[in-house]
């Protein structure tokens, strides 16, 4: 995937049109997964076969399990308390946290063991509170996601655009969001993403992850103070990972690892997750050579 | 410095963190710091651990004042457990609370990184603003002023001697 190295702030507006090829591309973009059931917890006498779907790297898994939940169903125990159970998801032995968006996950998790379909184990019983969020119903789902697109306008704008919209505009964003209705989102969003000429976000809504490793936020500015220069992704890793060796770590965004002058605020307004926010997964190893 | 803006920067919550551990000591309280992530804006956090009987059970409540760099405001993060460590779901923190989940919802505590139930943050500055006569210039104030709403809503005691504070 392509993504522009020249960023000209006094045209940003007159881009969007253009760059509507990237945020398309990266709506759609889909990862194939095999969804196992646990064999621990196989009650009936034939075994169940994997059940393969592609899944869209920008939503959450509980989005897309329903009809995994169902299909697994019938092969548990059946005295099991009640088949509306919760399910968990696990890959290689990790609670899968479900309210990371299933592309983030992968890119922390996944892509470094190349290979594909991603195999997934579903399970039914016990559900690790202590490590995953609980999954009751779509509103919490819903919840979890309007609360991170107002942090990520806290951020932007004081909170001043998502407080001044209008319920219906909320609802559109989680709705256009859910039923992969992308004319729908970004026409709310959009607004979102607006700043004036020349200076972009008070804050840009980014979050870095490492395995292993608490996860890293802190105040972005997208333009630099002292040179009044937009601030580079490379700008960023310097500042927030002091001594980070490019060579020997992997910077992976939607699967791609980013040219490291982009400048932060494009990448804010471009590749941003649905909830406005910059998830990038920093991996200690070799850099591949590859960015598509 | 804290104009009518209902905010707080973070090194004012540091100094008022401080000062609400050390009147915590000289009260035999139970507040203490918890610093976490040292010389990391947002990486230290105020805790208090407590035990309630709630129906024939000895519930263990942990809370955890942490500072929003998003929103600068404190946040309200807590758990419940039962004595065998099982967490309490959200319908019976709801119930426990009469509260309704859009007031408190699960989320991942910012810096353990384990599930916690959280305080919505987004209206604390309009509060906090309402009440700027209370905390005026004073970080301390505003943080007791809005210990002393959270504690109403969580329920837990907050001794008067915090609150007499707020008149310094």
């Amino acid at each position: 995937m392509y993504v522009g190295p020249l960023y000209h702030p006094e045209k940003s507006r007159l881009r969007m049109a253009d760059d509507r090829e990237i945020l398309r591309g990266i709506w759609e973009a889909k990862l194939p997964v095999s969804f196992q059931l646990a064999a621990d917890e196989v009650y009936t006498l034939n075994l169940p076969e994997p059940f393969y779907l592609m899944v869209p790297r920008l939503l959450y898994f509980p989005l897309v399990t329903e009809k995994i939940r169902k299909h697994f169903s019938q092969y548990i125990n059946p005295e099991s308390v009640n088949k509306e159970k919760e399910i968990w998801l696990e890959y290689n032995g990790l609670p899968i946290k479900w309210h990371y968006p299933i592309g983030l996950w992968f890119d922390m998790y996944v892509a470094s063991d190349l290979t594909l379909p991603w195999v997934i184990t579903v399970h039914f019983e016990d559900y690790p509170e202590s490590q995953i969020l609980h999954c009751i119903s779509k509103d919490i789902i819903r919840s979890h996601f309007m609360s991170s697109i107002k942090e990520a306008d806290a951020l932007k704008h004081k909170s001043n655009i998502i407080n001044t919209m209008q319920e219906k505009d909320h609802h559109q964003l989680w709705t256009g969001f859910q039923s992969d209705r992308f004319d729908q989102f970004w026409s709310v969003n959009k607004k979102l993403m607006e700043s004036n000429l020349g200076e972009g976000f008070r804050y840009i809504p980014i979050r870095f992850y490492t395995p292993d490793k608490p996860l890293l936020q802190r105040l972005v500015k997208p333009l630099d103070d002292t040179s009044g220069t937009w601030t580079t992704l490379q700008d960023v890793l310097l500042e927030l990972f002091p001594g980070i060796s490019f060579s020997q770590t992997r910077v992976i965004l939607h699967g791609i690892q980013p040219p490291m002058d982009s400048p932060i605020q494009w990448l804010s307004e471009h590749m941003s997750y649905p909830d406005n926010f910059l998830h990038i997964a920093v991996i200690a190893g070799k850099a591949n050579n590859s960015s598509d | 410095m804290i104009e009518f803006s209902g905010l707080l920067t973070w090194e004012d919550f540091q100094s008022a963190i401080s000062e609400v551990e050390k009147l915590s000591r000289t009260l035999g309280d139970n507040w203490g710091i918890n610093y976490y992530q040292q010389n990391t804006p947002g990486g230290s956090y105020l805790s208090y651990i407590r035990y309630i009987e709630l129906e024939n059970n000895l519930l263990k409540c942990e809370y955890h004042i942490i500072y929003s760099l998003s929103y600068s405001v404190p946040v309200m993060y807590f758990n419940i457990s039962y004595p065998n460590g099982k967490l309490l779901s959200v319908t019976e923190v709801c119930q426990y609370l009469k509260k309704s989940v859009s007031e408190v919802s699960q989320q991942e505590h910012p810096l353990l990184q384990v599930p916690f139930f959280c305080l919505h943050p987004c209206n604390t500055d309009e509060i906090m603003k309402s009440l700027s006569i209370a905390h005026h210039n004073s970080p301390l104030k505003y943080l007791v002023s809005w210990l002393s709403l959270v504690t109403q809503v969580l329920n837990i005691p907050l001794p008067n001697e915090y609150g007499v504070l707020l008149n310094h």
